[in-house]
């Protein structure tokens, strides 16, 4: 462009520039007919214009910057009130030190940092557990402002990913280093009061800390977001952790203490971290627009959380496969704002998977775990059907040696065809009423919260179907075989036939049903009902509701395992004939013994492996 | 410091006041040092404001390097122009030279405006700066006025009143010609980035 043609341009953008918005893009769109390239350029130009006050604001801090602050103090110095300790961090804004307020005789954090921003308005109003305090605000001689933070003995999450780069091996290594690497080499102070959180901390497995600090600072986050509080610069570097184990909100210096403040927005998005950086955030720094600004939300924060948490899940992680088994995200990132779960949501999520993860945990693992965890379906149909299958083979040898000699060649003929009809049958009827009903439980993450409770609702009743259909098919076979005999052949010899029919079969509906129960419930209850979890709904209140008879049905199972083989023994001992062979009849009554010792064995095992599950999952702490 | 680097230092400064921009590549590497030393200084002092400015800060080292009496400038606009241009190099060229060591593939926490530990400030801002300077040295190419007035704000963070007085302009053309250089430069340096 010709010299001329710029300062026709200057000139007509000074012009632009005094009027109205409306009248400019008035003039704008008549120049842009009578003098297309003018106006193309001009129009160009105002596009650019809401970048241009960076450039005001720029120099200011690059002139700041030279000044260097935090490279101007050195522990033992005093400043004001203050004797500065060791550095803690310095950030982009500052110098945080740890310092001694000699008025008060405490200790504090003190953050050093040009006169710029409203960190400490900003953070005044907010007092929750998970953000660190602050205490007042002043300048140095310097003319720097002096921000007096609550002091938390710790380090941040960023030189624990440096500490432990695959993870700590278990979590009391992650307290003692916590404990040893205090600023200054000191020695760790623990309250008495807090020494059970820190040992509730330490039980917890490497994906309870993670869901724990993850909730914490999700906590911090719905509370700020509440208060009209963006962070904007959620990243490793301002997660301290305590020695407690304890997660930490810092820094707020970036932060926004009201959305609708436009202006605010303009001065402060110089900002953010890149990598943590949600793309309306990116987009932000980059075109400076006030649309772009205007996009900002809560949902940004969410975004930098859960990208925080899930390089930190995926660095400690890696080399262990046993993460999957907590399906409850620890943090996924999404795009699009909309499709980000609130800070409060996600805090609600990260507390459902701690319980879980807790849960898994204090259950420990059987030797199926990871067969079970990879093929719940199989698993599922197997459990109700393993011990249906031998139920029936059991029984087929016990009728066919113990009540079949009883009978007549034509009767032994028609029970021969009525096995060969009804056990499939049986098995057909009872895989139709069972299985199919619960096949979306199998198939389909839940969608929405209402869905998660009838996915977990149709998931709970799978035990209990468990235990009645095949019930009920078993009273069948004891209307089927006796009466089918008698209709189809002749009556039975005696009554006490019939009876010993029904005896055989009642026993052997209640002992498979019984173990299917066990088997399915055990499938079901720890391994597919922490799966069925949606949003906002907490764990802790609903679970104790749904589990609520659970436990007690589990005893009762547990003790009919071994009770009904042995009762079954002694029945036998009681209606045996006198007549019977000594060998058979030994071999029955110990093999009946046999099952309700063993049986009782493994119903008490899963018991007790259900029991710690479900108890941890359903405590209100 | 010795007589000749002063000799030197006073040389190049006249060469610069005789309107020879060359003298900068000169001057900048002996006086840099002692700028960050007196920005240092200047934290220590009670009487500081807070904010550095560059023209103090830049008074102050050639009073450190030469002495109070052998620093003459023509007159005020003179040293302003000094300070500009010299700020402006010695930031772009940090930054540059912060950018070109930085060149390394992981993935560094990136901050806007970052101030580094050391040396130089964080990625960004240098792409920033190095930015301007396309920029700024293309605006100089079409519109030298404004460019030396982009100078002095930014660089040498001259109020307009200020800005008035050194260059003869009225408050209203300096408050005028800021907003179409930021405007211009915004657009050049969105272009340039697209491109």
């Amino acid at each position: 462009m010709s010299e001329l043609s710029h300062e026709k341009l200057a000139g007509e953008f000074a012009l632009l520039c005094e009027l109205t918005e409306a009248d400019r893009a008035d003039r704008l769109a008549n120049l842009l007919v009578s003098d297309p390239s003018l106006g193309k350029e001009l129009s160009a130009l105002f596009a650019h214009a809401d970048k241009a006050p960076l450039l005001d604001k720029a120099s200011v801090i690059i002139t700041q910057k030279i000044m260097a602050p935090g490279e101007e103090w050195r522990p033992g110095q005093k400043v004001g009130d203050f004797t500065l300790g060791p550095r803690l961090g310095g950030g982009a804004f500052g110098t945080v030190f740890l310092a001694q307020q000699t008025s008060l005789g405490r200790r504090v954090a003190l953050k050093i940092t040009p006169n710029i921003g409203r960190e400490g308005q900003t953070l005044a109003p907010l007092d929750h557990p998970h953000i660190v305090r602050i205490f007042s605000e002043g300048r140095c001689e310097s003319g720097n402002r002096l921000l007096c933070l609550q002091y938390i003995p710790g380090v941040s999450l960023e030189q624990l990913l440096k500490a432990f780069p695959h993870g700590p091996e278990r979590t009391t290594d992650l307290i003692e280093y916590l404990e040893n690497s205090l600023p200054g080499g000191e020695p760790a102070t623990l309250l008495a009061s807090r020494l059970g959180e820190r040992a509730a901390f330490s039980a917890l497995s490497l994906c309870g800390v993670l869901h724990t600090w993850t909730e914490q600072i999700a906590s911090a986050l719905a509370y700020a977001h509440d208060r009209g509080v963006l962070h904007l610069d959620v990243k490793p570097g301002n997660i301290i952790i305590d020695h407690y184990g304890k997660a930490w909100l810092s820094d707020f210096n970036v932060s926004l203490q009201s959305l609708a403040d436009a202006n605010e927005l303009k001065l402060n998005m110089f900002g953010g971290t890149d990598f943590y950086m949600a793309p309306e955030h990116r987009e932000a720094m980059k075109t400076g627009t006030p649309t772009a600004f205007a996009a900002l939300s809560s949902a940004t924060d969410v975004y930098s959380l859960a990208k925080v948490m899930d390089e930190t899940a995926e660095q400690w992680t890696a080399k262990r496969k046993k993460w999957d088994a907590v399906p409850c995200r620890v943090g996924t990132y999404v795009d699009d704002p909309k499709d980000r779960p609130t800070a409060a949501q996600w805090a609600v999520e990260a507390r459902n998977a701690l319980k879980l993860a807790e849960a898994v945990q204090a259950s420990g693992t059987l030797p199926l775990n990871d067969w079970i965890e990879r093929d719940l379906r199989s698993a599922a149909v197997l459990a109700v059907l393993i011990p249906q299958i031998i139920g029936a083979l059991v029984n087929l040898v016990y009728n066919g040696s113990q009540i079949v000699d009883w009978l007549d060649d034509s009767q032994r003929e028609v029970f021969k065809q009525l096995c060969l009809f009804y056990n499939p049958v049986c098995f057909a009827l009872g895989t139709y009423f069972l299985f199919p009903r619960m096949a979306p439980v199998f198939d389909s993450l839940p969608r929405s919260a209402a869905d998660a409770r009838e996915l977990r609702r149709t998931a709970l009743s799978f035990p209990n179907r468990a235990f009645t259909i095949p019930c009920l098919l078993w009273v069948g076979s004891f209307v089927v075989f006796p009466f089918g005999i008698h209709f189809f052949s002749s009556p039975l010899p005696e009554l006490a036939t019939y009876l010993h029919f029904l005896l055989s079969f009642l026993f052997s509906a209640l002992v498979s049903g019984t173990y299917s129960y066990l088997f399915s419930g055990l499938v079901i209850f720890r391994f597919l009902y922490p799966r069925l979890w949606w949003g906002t709904e907490s764990i802790s209140t609903t679970a104790p509701l749904e589990l609520k008879c659970v436990e007690q049905r589990l005893r009762i199972f547990c003790w009919s395992a071994g009770a009904i083989p042995i009762m079954g023994a002694a029945l036998f001992l009681f209606l045996s004939r006198p007549d019977d062979g000594h060998t058979l009849y030994r071999w029955l009554t110990l093999i009946l013994m046999s099952v309700g010792v063993l049986g009782f064995g493994v119903a008490i095992r899963i018991q007790n492996y259900l029991e710690k599950f479900l108890q941890r999952l359903t405590s209100r702490s | 410091m010795d007589a000749q680097t002063k000799t030197q230092i006073t040389r190049y400064l006249a060469d610069f006041s005789g309107g020879n921009e060359r003298a900068l590549d000169e001057l900048v590497p002996l006086v840099y040092p002692y700028l960050k030393q007196v920005a240092r200084g200047f934290l220590r002092k009670e009487y500081n404001a807070g904010s550095l400015q560059p023209t103090a800060l830049v008074h102050e080292a050639f009073i450190k390097l030469l002495g109070q009496n052998a620093v003459e400038f023509q007159n005020r606009n003179h040293f302003y122009a000094l300070v500009a241009s010299f700020m402006r190099r010695v930031l772009v060229d940090r930054a540059r030279r912060h950018q070109a060591s930085k060149r390394k593939d992981d993935t560094d926490y990136k901050y806007f405006l970052e101030q580094d530990q050391e040396e130089g400030f964080g990625e960004t801002t240098d792409e920033f700066l190095v930015q301007l300077e396309v920029a700024l040295k293309k605006l100089e190419t079409v519109d030298p006025r404004r460019a030396k007035l982009v100078e002095l704000k930014f660089f040498a963070n001259l109020g307009n009143e200020e800005i008035a007085s050194a260059m003869d302009l009225s408050l209203a053309t300096v408050k005028r010609d800021w907003l179409f250089a930021k405007a211009w430069l915004a657009k050049e340096m969105a272009e340039a980035l697209e491109n």
